[in-house]
């Protein structure tokens, strides 16, 4: 958070820039854009003058650019009316990017309410066509966002990406994001409707601590996690698997969808993704399907597992009660305040397959947590302005070294200290070059995320065998394909 | 005199029937509007849709899926919730020591708020660290060790009604009590002097002369039993639970309408459940009631 | 409580029945564990840390954390919201049953045209869920500028009790007896002295039990709350919640943060003014549900 000094230093800049202002527009109005910004500038009281005199007069944490200051025109006099989803990574970030905000624009005002169901609370102001200037659409009770763009209820954001980034100067805000990390969630039909501003890579987790002590290496291929995992169970001491019981999305949406692609390569995503016919009948999915479910008839999943929630089963997996649970970088934050200090919590890819058609390397590493502007709001320019200010390479440093979690926004974690865990999960990352895991179809249909949900449970638990599982969904896809109430999505590549 | 009466009649109905007419009727019939329509509730575009909604429903395995668990509480919930609660009500004429205890200990559950229940119960029936597998385990029932009860559909519902009955069992057993109190001591005394023990009185005397707070419970919990919205979804974490194994309607409801965004369909349901409970209703007030229905 | 006679009925026999009596205990001491143990348990862990009560959640806590009742008061806003909660509760308990009284009176005691349909009006309220209307609903707040104020939600809630509290007082004034009534209208008492001056007093012990039913149901309510008062755009996040509200936000965070011992500590600091409330008035609070259901 901002420190107290910094506020008042704002106040002041309040009633001075009355004075200041003129000053301040007229030197952002030229288009003279300055060549060559130096990018080390340590502050803004060093950068010259003549491209950087906003800046300098605004008093902030970062130098900006003269025609990156208000590439949207905002007026001030209209307050922006942030909602906010708040969760795992609380809502202080949100609020530091609205003082951000507030900062380049003395005078605005960026209200913030931090919310836990989204659709409950906003979906009447759609409705009645007042949505919010900005929100950040997560959580359990999240909006479908496909839903908000199939009913013309989202801003398209070409404005916003092709605009200059705060704080990076000479880049585009579209250039300084992670490539891969503006698509999950994002992207319906081709087209941008949203950003997503924490950086989360999922993968397997376990207790380095642990695996040190006990001299375990972390199996290559599935067939060696089914072995390993059998050993474990053999010793007795531990469970080998546990996953996040009441929420089987950990499963599928991890694990499961990772393995598809490793298994069956695009070929099977992009099948599945575009509902064609007999999808669900490719020997892929179901070498997929058998994986996961060997992990249940092999008795590897830890007793009790499908009676806990998220939280509970992690808080179980901490108890080294059980050593692999499937998670993204979103878990040392959510699990803080219950880690032992010794524990030490590592990310490990999901083990492929040796003659899988996907690269065996690829990761799943995108984008989470989806901030959207509502093209119905009052103030949409004053909602673009706010993506901008959280996005900026100042918010996701605040960001890194506050929540201990990563926006996907170039050099943000400079001089920032990170996790291990995150350290972990950059490491498989990097090592997958740009192989990265993309399955859609989720996003896309409703309904077929809430059956990969109810089934995948069933699978876990043993109501469900394998070839059960697939001629449910593919059931489900074809009625999804048939039903022309639901407007289809085309994943391309 | 009659004017008078007329002016007063109109004067007191009518701040009260405007307020809820405003706030309550008309939110309601809109809503049943739209049960005709085709609607994302996202915005005011809405279509026509006949009744296609309620034939979709009648194919939908979902919403019967709901619905039978709907079914399974109108039938269990009053007689177990009654049974026990009777049982307690007869216990606490045994003369007892610490009635007033017991007493306020049993009811308590009533006045607490479905969040708190919902809360307490997760943890009951936690698997590792819960107590219900922990007594398991005092009680040497080792095969249900870190059993997931709300993880399993075996019996996720099940465990959810227990909770229900939990909450409403010293609600009902008061309300036996405040009866057993109505009745008169001869009926007793003189079934004592036909040798009658405390079992054959309570079966002979106490059951019948309560048959009115019966019915009443009955009412109650049926109409209870169609509801549940509140307790399944904080128990199962909103999804109805594994297999959708304890959904009812409106739970059912709601996902349609949130998650689906098919609000048009959902409101379908509303309609047919709310068809079910007016015949529900009726039904048992006519078998209930004689005085307050006949105007 | 047995009537005192029919305990005395049995006093002879108490000596008999020991092993009958002692069944008694066991049994109703089980169901009191049974009621009991979750909030004792919930208490204690109101009071560990996060790891205590993952970690040994059956021990006492090592060192007691006020910290977390603190941060649950404090940063978690339950004092706004208790403050709040109170705000709005009292004028619409009052209102409620003002206007409900009025409705009953006159559905009980006089015949006019429309009357089965005024009742039926009610009634048919008491049945559909609340969610149902919500959204129409929001539209109405909206358009009568009452969204996000205290003065709407109040309104709401009168609106939602209405049904029940009308159906349940109905039932009341007709089994008070017409005398005095009657006297008073000899006496050349208006209509409106009669309701306020006899009816009205008469009433009181049904208008405390329905009013005891009603706050419940009016401190337990969330759903109402947290769309009609979702506080958008207003000021700084949560600082209209009412408390149900507040907590399911709490519970709902504690989904992404992990924060059992401050949830628990919120549901302590919940539950023990309930309970001590009800402790203090439950023959008040037995009576008046039970007489509302037998009623009803």
């Amino acid at each position: 958070m901002l420190d107290k000094k910094r506020i008042s230093r704002r106040t002041f800049i309040k009633s001075s820039v009355l004075i200041g202002g003129a000053a301040a527009l007229a030197a952002c109005a030229p288009a003279a854009a300055p060549t060559a910004a130096p990018t080390a500038a340590p502050a803004a009281t060093a950068v010259p003058a003549a491209t950087m005199a906003p800046a300098a007069k605004l008093d902030l944490p970062f130098p900006v650019d003269a025609a990156a200051m208000d590439p949207f025109k905002l007026d001030v006099k209209t307050p922006v009316d942030g909602q906010f989803f708040s969760g795992g990574f609380g809502d202080e970030y949100i609020r530091y990017a609205a003082k951000i905000q507030e900062m380049v624009h003395p005078g605005l005002k960026v209200n913030v309410t931090p919310l836990q169901k989204v659709q409950e609370t906003l979906q009447p102001r759609f409705v009645g066509g007042n949505p919010p200037d900005v929100m950040d659409n997560s959580g359990a009770g999240m909006f479908k966002t496909v839903d908000l763009v199939n009913d013309g209820q989202l801003l398209e954001l070409t404005e916003l990406f092709e605009s200059p980034s705060l704080d990076t100067p000479g880049k585009k805000f579209k250039d300084t994001l992670f490539p891969g990390s503006q698509i999950s969630g994002c992207v319906f039909s081709g087209k941008q409707y949203g950003v997503n501003i924490a950086y989360t890579v999922s993968g397997i987790w376990q207790s380095k601590t642990l695996a040190d002590k006990m001299g375990w290496k972390y199996p290559e291929t599935w067939d060696d996690m089914l072995a390993f995992c059998e050993q474990i169970k053999k010793d007795g001491k531990y469970a080998p698997w546990t996953y996040q019981g009441k929420y089987p999305y950990y499963m599928w949406g991890i694990v499961w969808q990772q393995l598809l692609y490793k298994a069956g390569g695009n070929d099977v995503v992009l099948k599945i993704d575009n509902l064609e016919p007999n999808a669900w009948s490719d020997p892929a999915v179901l070498r997929a399907t058998e994986a996961i479910y060997a992990l249940w008839d092999k008795k590897y999943i830890m007793d009790g597992t499908a009676g806990l929630t998220h939280t509970e089963s992690q808080a179980e997996w901490l108890k080294n009660k059980a050593v692999f649970i499937p998670c993204g970088t979103w878990l040392e934050n959510e699990m803080k305040t219950v880690t032992p200090a010794d524990f030490n919590m590592v990310m490990g890819g999901i083990p492929g397959f040796k003659d899988g058609k996907g690269d065996q390397k690829a990761v799943m590493a995108d984008g989470g947590e989806t901030f959207v502007v509502p093209a119905k709001a009052k103030n949409t320019k004053g909602g673009m302005e706010y993506l901008r200010a959280i996005l900026s390479k100042s918010s996701a440093k605040w960001f890194a070294e506050n929540v201990s979690s990563m926006m996907p926004v170039a050099g943000a974690t400079e001089g920032a200290k990170v996790s291990d865990g995150m350290k972990s999960a950059l490491a498989v990352v990097a090592s997958a070059g740009n192989a990265i895991i993309n399955v859609q179809v989720a996003n896309y249909y409703s309904k077929i995320n809430k059956e990969l949900e109810v089934r995948t449970g069933e699978l876990l638990t043993g109501k469900a065998k394998p070839a059960d599982f697939l001629k449910t969904m593919q059931k489900i896809a074809d009625d999804v394909a048939k039903d022309p109430d639901t407007p289809k999505q085309k994943h391309v590549l | 005199m009659k004017y008078g009466q007329r002016t007063f009649i109109f004067t007191f109905l009518f701040i009260p029937v405007l307020v809820y007419v405003v706030f309550v009727a008309v939110p309601y019939l809109t809503s049943m509007a739209v049960a005709f329509t085709k609607w994302r509730g996202l915005s005011m575009n809405i279509t026509f849709n006949g009744f296609n909604n309620f034939i979709k429903l009648g194919n939908d395995e979902n919403f019967w899926n709901a619905l039978s668990h709907n079914g399974i509480a109108l039938i269990a919930l009053p007689i177990v919730i009654i049974i026990i609660s009777l049982f307690f009500a007869f216990l606490f004429t045994q003369g007892i020591r610490g009635n007033g205890f017991f007493r306020v200990a049993f009811f308590f559950p009533q006045v607490m708020s479905a969040i708190i229940v919902g809360v307490l119960w997760s943890f009951v029936y936690h698997p590792t660290i819960g107590m219900l597998n922990g007594f398991l385990g005092i009680l040497g029932v080792s095969s249900m060790k870190s059993f997931p009860w709300l993880g399993d559909p075996n019996t996720v519902f099940g465990a959810i009604l227990a909770v229900t009955v939990w909450q409403a069992v010293g609600f009902y057993m008061v309300l036996f009590i405040t009866g057993m109190e109505s009745i008169p001591p001869h009926f007793y005394e003189a079934a004592k002097l036909d040798g009658a023990n405390s079992i054959v009185m309570f079966i002979q005397i106490t059951i019948p002369m309560l048959w009115e707070s019966i019915r009443t419970a009955i009412v109650f919990l049926a109409l209870g039993a169609m509801d549940m919205y509140a307790i399944v979804m904080i128990m199962t974490n909103g999804s109805g639970g594994p297999s959708r194994a304890a959904d009812v309607v409106p739970r059912y409801m709601v996902e349609a309408a949130f998650q689906n965004g098919e609000w048009g369909y959902a409101t379908a349901m509303a309609v047919v459940l709310m068809l079910i409970i007016l015949i529900l209703s009726i039904l048992s007030l006519r078998f209930t009631q004689r005085e307050t229905l006949e105007f | 409580m047995a009537s005192p006679a029919f305990t005395q009925q049995n006093r002879k026999e108490r000596s008999t029945f020991t092993i009958w009596k002692a069944l008694i205990y066991v049994v109703l001491a089980f169901w009191a564990f049974m009621v009991i143990f979750p909030m004792l348990w919930a208490t204690i862990s109101s009071f560990k840390t996060d790891q205590e009560i993952f970690f040994s959640p059956w021990g006492l806590p090592g060192a007691l954390q006020w910290d977390n009742f603190a941060r649950a008061w404090t940063k978690a806003k339950l004092g706004i919201f208790f403050f709040n909660t109170i705000l709005v509760i009292i004028p619409a308990i009052g209102l409620t049953l003002l206007l409900s009284s009025m409705v009953a009176y006159v559905l009980a005691r006089f015949s006019f045209r429309g009357k089965q349909f005024v009742f039926y009006l009610f009634l048919t309220g008491m049945m559909f869920p609340i969610f149902l209307a919500l959204v129409p609903l929001y539209f109405v707040m909206q358009f009568s500028g009452l969204l996000n104020t205290f003065q709407g939600l109040i309104i709401v809630y009168v609106a939602f009790s209405l049904p029940f509290t009308v159906f349940f007082l109905t039932g009341f004034f007709k089994t008070l007896p017409t005398e005095l009534a009657e006297a008073a209208m000899m006496d050349g008492a208006s209509h409106y002295r009669i309701f306020f001056n006899v009816m009205l007093p008469l009433a009181a012990p049904a208008l405390v039990s329905v009013g005891i039913f009603n706050f419940l149901g009016q401190w337990n309510q969330f759903i109402l709350p947290n769309v009609l008062m979702s506080n958008v755009g207003l000021d700084e996040s949560q600082s209209r919640y009412v408390l149900s509200q507040g907590l399911y936000y709490l519970y709902g965070q504690q989904f992404y943060q992990s924060d059992w011992s401050g949830l628990f500590a919120a549901v302590t600091l919940v539950t023990i003014p309930t309970l001590v409330v009800y402790i203090l008035f439950h023959d008040r609070i037995e009576a008046g549900l039970t007489v509302g259901a037998l009623k009803g």
